[in-house]
C-alpha cells in the first residue's frame, strides 16, 4: 500500500538509501571498516561472555550457597574437626558439610613418582563437589584410614594406574579403590580433582602432615543468605580460638562479576579502537560525498530542503553504513567466537544481546562521525554549491 | 511579485571586498514575464540568486508577494523557496541517478508528500511539458531541451509563485531554445505564474512583458510593456 500523505523524515530516509546504493564500491569499503571493528569488538565481547558462562557454571556445580572456611596458618593451627562439628554442624541452617586437610607430596605407583597434592577429605564434601568415580568406587565413611585412596584423572593417567594398584603416598601404601573422570577445576575447591589423591579424612596427620583440617566446605540451607551465615561463623570460630578465612559463592559470583565486567570493559575498549578506525572510514567517505555532491546540496536546498533536512540526509547515509557493517561485522565476530571455541576448551555460547550491543556500538559511531560531514554539508551555501563543478 | 530596495552585494572579505551590486532597486508586477538582460559580470545572475534566497544581500530589502524575506534565517528561507519559488537552471541540475518522474516529484520530498501522491503530481506536470512518454527516463537518457522541460515540470510541481530562471536556454540549440521559451511563456499567461529570468538574448528579452539591463552592478534601463 502505497501512501499519499508521508512524513519528511521518512522520505528523506528513502533518498538517503538510495543514494548510497548508487555510491557503490566507496559504500562497500566504508562497510567493511565498520565491519571489521564490529566483528572485533563482538568476538572480544562473545569470549567475554562465555568465559563468564563458564565461570558461573563453576559455581553452579557447587551450587551459590556453599561457604568455604580456611584456617589461617599463620594465626594458629588447623581446624579442630571436633570444634567444628559441634559449631557447625549441628546448626539447622546447615544442609551438608565437609572437611579436608590438603597438602602437597609425592605419589609413587610402580615406578612412576609424581608430585601431587594429597587431599584427606570427609566422603561427605567429594558429595558436595560431585565428585564419582568413572573405575572403581568413591571413598566411603567406612574406609577411614584402612589404606584407600582414589586418584584424580591426570594423576592416574601419569602414574599409569588403574584401580587395585598400590599407591605409595609419602611412603604409606593405598590401594587404589577408584579414579575420578576429568573435571574442570571447580569453584571452592582449593584442590584441582585432577591432579589429587583423595584418602579418607582419619589418614590427614599421618599422611599430609598438617595440624588439623585445613578447609571446611558447608552448604547453607535454601533461603538463607551465605555470607550473613558466613561472617556469623567466623565470629562463632573466632571465639573459639580458629581463626578462619570465608568465602561464600556469592561474594566469589559478586567479585569474579566485577572482575570480568572490568575485563569486559577492556577487552571491548581495545576492539573499539578498530570500529573507530572504521568510523573514520566513514567520516572519510562521508566528506568526499558531501564534496562530490556539493551540486545535489545546492539542488536540494534551491527547491526547499531545510539545514536540518540535508543534516540528516548525510546522518542517515553514515548510520546506514554503520549499522549494515556493523550488523555483518557482529555476524562474522560470532561466527569468529565459534570458530575459536573449536580450538580452545571453551563450549561456544550465543549470547543475542553481544548482536545488538555491536550492532548499537556501530551505529552509534557512525552518528558520531557522520555528524560533522552533515553538518558541513548544511552550511555550504546553496549559491556557492550550485556553482561547484 | 518581487520589490527590491537598494540592494548591495559583493564577494570577498570586507575589506578587498569585490563590489557586484549596487543599490539595485526593482518592483516586478506579479503574473508578468521579465528578462534581466547585460553584459558578463554585470550582476545579473547574482540578482536572481539574490531574489531566490539562495544567498543573502549584504544590504537592502527584498520582498517576495509581500512577504519581507532580507532577514530570514536558512530554515525559513528554505520554506520560501519551496512554497514560493521555482528554479530553472541553464545546466538543468537533475540527479542523474533519478527518472524524470523522480526528478520532477524532488521537492515534494521536503514537503513530506508521499510517494504516490508525488507521482501523480510529477506526471501531471510532465505532462504539462510534453514529457509524458518519459516518465521512467534517467537525464542521460534525454536530450537537452528534454532535461529543461523535466527542470521546468519540476519548478512547477509545487505550484510557485514565482520561477526564477537563469539562462534557461543558454546550454541549447536554437530549435529546443525557441521551444523552452514558448513552454515558459504558455506556464506564465495559463497559469499566471511570475517569471524573471536572466538571458543575453535580446529578441527573447523583447519579447517578455519587462526588460532590466544591468550594466556593472547597476540597473541602467527597465523597459515594461
Amino acid at each position: 500500500m502505497e501512501r499519499l500523505i508521508g512524513s519528511v523524515w521518512i522520505e528523506l530516509t528513502g533518498e538517503a538509501l538510495a543514494s548510497l546504493r548508487t555510491q557503490g564500491r566507496r559504500s562497500l569499503l566504508a562497510l567493511l571498516g565498520v565491519m571489521i571493528g564490529s566483528a572485533s569488538v563482538v568476538a572480544l565481547m562473545s569470549f567475554s561472555h562465555i568465559a563468564k558462562t563458564e565461570v558461573m557454571e563453576r559455581f553452579q556445580e557447587v551450587g551459590v550457597n556453599t561457604v568455604q572456611i580456611e584456617a589461617d596458618f599463620t594465626a594458629s593451627q588447623g581446624l579442630d574437626a571436633l570444634r567444628l562439628d559441634t559449631t557447625l554442624r549441628d546448626d539447622p541452617q546447615v544442609d551438608a558439610m565437609g572437611n579436608m586437610a590438603i597438602g602437597q607430596g609425592y605419589v609413587r605407583v610402580g615406578n612412576e613418582s609424581l608430585s601431587a597434592a594429597i587431599a584427606a577429605v570427609s566422603p561427605d564434601i567429594l558429595d558436595m563437589l560431585h565428585l564419582a568415580t568413572v573405575q572403581g568406587r568413591n571413598l566411603t565413611r567406612l574406609d577411614g584410614c584402612n589404606g584407600a585412596v582414589v586418584l584424580g584423572a591426570k594423576l592416574a593417567k601419569d602414574a599409569r594406574a588403574g584401580t587395585g594398584d598400590t599407591a605409595y603416598i609419602e611412603g604409606y601404601g593405598f590401594q587404589i579403590v577408584g579414579v575420578f573422570p576429568f573435571t574442570e577445576q571447580q569453584a571452592l575447591n582449593p584442590v584441582n580433582p585432577d591432579q589429587t589423591a583423595f584418602i579418607g579424612l582419619e589418614c590427614s596427620r599421618r599422611v599430609v602432615r598438617k595440624l588439623g583440617i585445613t578447609h571446611a566446605l558447608v552448604r547453607v540451607g535454601e533461603g538463607r543468605d551465605p555470607s550473613e551465615w558466613a561472617e556469623n561463623a567466623r565470629n562463632d570460630l573466632m571465639q573459639q580460638g580458629q581463626t578462619v578465612a570465608v568465602r561464600t559463592s556469592k561474594d566469589m559470583i559478586a567479585a569474579m562479576n566485577s572482575q570480568m565486567n572490568l575485563m569486559s570493559a577492556i577487552l571491548v575498549a581495545i576492539g573499539s579502537v578498530s570500529l573507530l578506525v572504521g568510523g573514520v572510514g566513514v567520516m572519510n567517505v562521508m566528506l568526499m560525498s558531501v564534496m562530490e555532491r556539493r551540486k545535489e546540496i545546492g539542488l536540494r536546498a534551491a527547491i526547499g530542503a531545510t539545514p536540518n533536512e540535508i543534516v540528516f540526509i548525510f546522518i542517515v547515509e553514515a548510520v546506514a553504513l554503520s549499522v549494515g557493517g556493523g550488523l555483518i561485522g557482529a555476524l562474522v565476530g560470532v561466527g569468529l567466537t565459534a570458530l575459536g571455541c573449536v580450538f580452545l576448551p571453551i563450549s561456544f555460547v550465543f549470547d543475542p544481546m553481544v548482536l545488538v550491543w555491536g550492532t548499537a556500538i556501530a551505529a552509534s559511531v557512525g552518528l558520531v562521525f557522520g555528524i560533522h560531514p552533515a553538518v558541513s554539508a548544511s552550511r555550504i551555501l546553496p549559491v556557492e554549491a550550485l556553482r561547484a563543478d | 511579485m518581487i520589490q527590491l530596495t537598494d540592494i548591495t552585494h559583493g564577494y570577498g572579505p570586507a575589506r578587498s571586498r569585490t563590489q557586484v551590486l549596487d543599490r539595485v532597486s526593482l518592483v516586478m508586477p506579479t503574473s508578468q514575464m521579465w528578462a534581466l538582460t547585460g553584459a558578463s559580470g554585470s550582476g545579473k545572475s547574482t540578482l536572481l540568486n539574490l531574489v531566490g534566497l539562495l544567498d543573502r544581500p549584504h544590504s537592502g530589502e527584498i520582498k517576495l508577494a509581500g512577504q519581507n524575506v532580507s532577514g530570514l534565517s536558512a530554515h525559513e528561507a528554505a520554506k520560501v523557496r519551496n512554497r514560493l519559488i521555482g528554479f530553472v537552471f541553464q545546466s538543468f541540475h537533475l540527479m542523474p541517478r533519478l527518472s524524470a518522474w523522480e526528478n520532477v516529484a524532488l521537492p515534494l520530498v521536503h514537503r513530506a508528500v508521499g510517494r504516490t501522491a508525488r507521482r501523480h503530481a510529477a506526471m501531471e506536470q510532465l505532462e504539462r511539458v510534453g514529457l509524458d512518454d518519459r516518465l521512467y527516463h534517467r537525464p542521460e537518457e534525454m536530450s537537452g531541451g528534454q532535461r529543461q522541460r523535466v527542470a521546468i515540470a519540476r519548478a512547477l510541481v509545487t505550484q510557485p509563485r514565482l520561477i526564477l530562471a537563469d539562462e534557461p536556454t543558454g546550454n541549447l540549440d536554437s530549435e529546443s531554445g525557441a521551444m523552452i521559451m514558448a513552454l515558459l511563456s504558455r506556464i506564465n499567461r495559463e497559469m499566471g505564474v511570475s517569471i524573471l529570468m536572466v538571458t543575453h538574448d535580446e529578441a527573447l528579452a523583447r519579447s517578455c512583458d519587462g526588460q532590466v539591463v544591468m550594466q556593472d552592478g547597476r540597473i541602467i534601463q527597465t523597459v515594461t510593456g
